[in-house]
This record gives structure tokens, sequence and C-alpha cells, in this order.
């Protein structure tokens, strides 16, 4: 028996929903999706920077004086953003914590912060973690990603999913699908229509607009103002999420996308695709 | 139930009348009320209860949750072991979003499921300097409410005010219902 169900619960900050569709009774995609849900919670308790009581917060509080061990999820989000910080050569820093509590992105938990410190200054060992100078970390530019992918895991093979955290959004199987992205200004509404080109697709815009969080360039401090919007196609949900900021502070970085397996969609205020980094098959636009 | 149901419903499109001049982007629906109990409370006995809030409650719910009252009258039901269900309304900006809230008898949220989803995006749509970007194109085609786009990215939409709803719908339980 075919069945298809839709769900949607307020986490990460944002709207998550998850579809399922495959060959088991309503009930047993419904029972899937709470899993996938409660999977999603688990590492948001994990790695929240706004939850005093999350690991995240433990660290940020503690990892200066002693070295903090750390979870399997923690292992996995830091080691990736440290990579694509050496990659980047620092664009990506979840170092810039202080910076998106100045501006009132993220809540003030009074942590004690040197203004120069960055991303070299986190020593990592796959199990536990050191700041050798007072820092904060936000893992809030790859942690939905990140999420959304562990989520995937706990939906069986032969079950079709996408999960989508907010724009952040994964699936299985992707070849031929479409999926809407909104034009830069969410206010306008509109989206235009493209076929997914790898399993995962996210979404950033740089200006700040009605919608969260922002992007801070590591180096410069300031809010980036350029009001188009990056999408990014990569195999992993956590790595679309983190190269949409990269994209957003470094439209130039076809070499970087390339590497990382991933294609960056650029649209601007009026719903224009201006860019598409690519060296396969031109961009296929369905529809309007 | 099914009362109750309808006049939720009426409820709602008196809510949605409001935003009459604006053009909807978006609605999605995820659950039926049935469903999401089903979901939030399996196999457990729901009874509906009529609860009319008082303005001295009603003031000290806004108090303590900051966020102002909306309804006087709750969607509300409640099992013998004093577990709460309530399906409430809120009104973002941008968003008029029904959930249904799971509350259990030390009033602690078990479980949170949305409804219905309703974008409620418009007024740029009628600012002419908006519209002449498309340089005469029907614009309609770019607005309709596409019953095909399963799937959305964009800049992260907050769910801040689903938060403050939660907020609300803890201390309603706090101030009117504990003692039910």
């Amino acid at each position: 028996m075919q069945s298809m169900i839709r769900r949607c619960q307020p986490l990460l900050g944002t709207f998550v929903e998850i579809s399922l569709a495959g060959d088991r009774d309503e009930g047993d995609l419904h029972a899937l999706a709470s899993l996938a849900f409660s999977e999603i919670r688990r590492i948001d308790a994990a790695l929240s920077f706004h939850r005093a009581d999350s690991e995240l917060s433990r660290i940020n509080r503690h990892a200066l004086d002693a070295t903090q061990s750390i979870s399997a999820a923690m292992s996995d989000v830091l080691g990736e953003a440290m990579l694509l910080s050496r990659e980047s050569d620092g664009l990506f820093d979840v170092t810039i914590a202080p910076s998106l509590v100045r501006i009132g992105a993220l809540p003030d938990h009074g942590y004690r912060t040197d203004i120069d410190a960055c991303w070299h200054d986190i020593e990592l060992e796959h199990d536990r973690v050191r700041f050798h100078r007072p820092l904060a970390i936000d893992l809030g530019g790859i942690a939905k990603g990140y999420a959304v992918d562990q989520a995937m895991h706990v939906i069986p093979d032969d079950v079709e999913v996408c999960i989508n955290a907010g724009g952040d959004l994964r699936m299985r199987p992707w070849r031929h699908a479409e999926v809407a992205i909104r034009l830069p200004d969410p206010a306008a509404g509109a989206v235009i229509h493209v076929e997914m080109r790898n399993a995962a697709l996210a979404t950033s815009v740089g200006a700040l607009g009605d919608h969260l969080g922002a992007i801070v360039h590591p180096r410069q401090g300031e809010v980036s103002r350029d009001a188009s919007s990056f999408s990014v196609f990569a195999a992993s949900a956590m790595r679309a999420d983190a190269l949409t900021k990269i994209a957003c502070l470094a439209p130039d970085c076809a070499a970087l996308m390339q590497g990382f397996g991933a294609e960056v969609l650029c649209i601007d205020a009026h719903g224009r695709v201006c860019k598409f980094e690519t060296d396969t098959k031109p961009l296929q636009r369905i529809g309007t | 139930m099914s009362i109750n149901r309808r006049q939720f419903l009426s409820r709602s499109a008196v809510a949605i009348g409001g935003f009459a001049l604006f053009s909807q982007v978006r609605a999605e629906t995820y659950l039926s009320i049935e469903q999401a109990q089903q979901l939030i409370f399996p196999g457990l006995n729901l009874k509906p209860v009529s609860v009319t809030l008082g303005g001295e409650q009603e003031k000290q719910i806004e108090n303590a949750s900051k966020t102002t009252v909306r309804n006087h009258d709750l969607n509300a039901w409640k099992s013998d072991a004093g577990d709460w269900f309530i399906v409430d309304q809120v009104i973002g900006k941008h968003e008029n979003i029904d959930l249904a809230i799971g509350l259990n008898g030390a009033g602690e949220v078990v479980g949170i499921e949305i409804l219905t989803y309703r974008e409620t995006y418009g007024y740029e749509v009628r600012n002419a300097k908006w519209r002449a970007q498309f340089n005469g194109r029907d614009y309609q085609q770019f607005l309709k409410l596409d019953k095909q786009i399963r799937n959305i990215s964009g800049a992260t939409l907050s769910c801040r005010h689903i938060t403050d709803g939660i907020n609300r719908l803890t201390q309603t339980w706090h101030v009117a219902l504990r003692s039910l």
C-alpha cells in the first residue's frame, strides 16, 4: 500500500518539514517521521548556541580553561567546520559568535572573548576540544544541515524522503526532483523552479532581511550587504549549508566549490539567475 | 469534537479575512486535529473541555508570556490523567499558523505539531514598482499558489512567533488549566 505523509514542527529556530512516501501504511510513516524529529531535537539540544545547557555552551564556557570531551555529533560538525575554514582560508569560521552577539543575532551569555581569536585557536582532536584564546563558537552556519543529514539516516532506504529545515533540504531519491527557490527578498514571496542537482540544497541571503541570522565577514567584521541569494547543491546538507556562507562572502569561489563537489546558483533581487558554477551541463530552469 | 472543530475553522476564516487584501503565497495542511491528537497522545481518550478565559486571567497570561491573547475561548481537550491538548492559532508578520500542543499533567510540553501553515505575503505584490520588475510579464505566474511546490529553499524563516505562542499556551496552563 503506497502512502505519503507530510509533517512540520518548529525546531532549530525554523520550521522543519518532513515528507515521506513508501510502501508502508500511514502509521508506520508517521512513526518514522517522529523518529526523525527526535533526532533533530537531540542534535539541536547539543549544538545550540542559544541554550545555556547545550554541549556547545559547556564548551564555550570551559574549553579555554580545560580540554573538553565532546560527543560524536560535535566532533562531526567541528571537524567539518575546521576543514571548511582551512580550505576557505578562514572565510568560514565558527568563532564568529561574538560578532553575531554584537549585532543582536545571538543572545549574550557573557562569554569572555578576544577580538583577534579565530578558528586557528581551536584545537580539535577527534573526541576532545580546547581553546587557546578566549573565543565563542556558533554553529548556526552548519548545524541545521547536519541535523537534516542525521535525521535522513533514521529513515529506511525503501522510503522516499525529503527533510527541509527552513530551506536547508535533503532528499532521497533526488534525481529529476524539482524544487523551488525563493527570491532573495522573502517578502516578495516569489519563487523560481529548478531541478535538483545533488542530494542536498541550501540557500543563504547575504543582506540582513526579514529572516533569521546574518552573515558576518570573519576578517572585516561587517554584515554582508549583498541582496543576492546563493544556493548550493552538495552531497550532504551540512556541506551545502556551510558552503552557502562562503558563496555569499566570496562569489568567485568556483574552484573551492568544485573541490567540494558542490555547485552554486546565484539569484539576484529581481529573480535573475546570474551565476551558476559548473563544468557540467547548464542549469535547467523549469517553468518561470 | 466535530462541533469544536467547526467552531475553530470558522474562527480561522475570520482571522484570514483580515488578510483579504493580501495574496497568499503558500498554504500547506499537514495534519487534522484528530491526527495530531493521535500522534501526541497515542491511544489516549481526550474529551473536549469548554474553557473561556476571564479578563484577569488574560492579563496574567499576557504579562507572563509578553504576548497578546487573541482567543478568549480555548480549543482544549483533556485526558483522564490530566494531559491537555490545545489547538491554537499563531499570527505572525507574514504567516498564519494553526498548531497543536500537548501538555502533560505538570504543564510540560510533550508534543507540538503544525496543522496548517499559510504565508500571507502580498503587499509587495500589489506594489506597482515591484511588479514593473517583471517587464509586463504576468506576475501572477510567478506567484501562483502552486500546489506542486513541495519543497522550497530560501532565506530561513524564523519560527519566533511560534515560540511566543508556545509560551503563551504554557502560561495559559498555569493560569487557567492547572486547577481544572
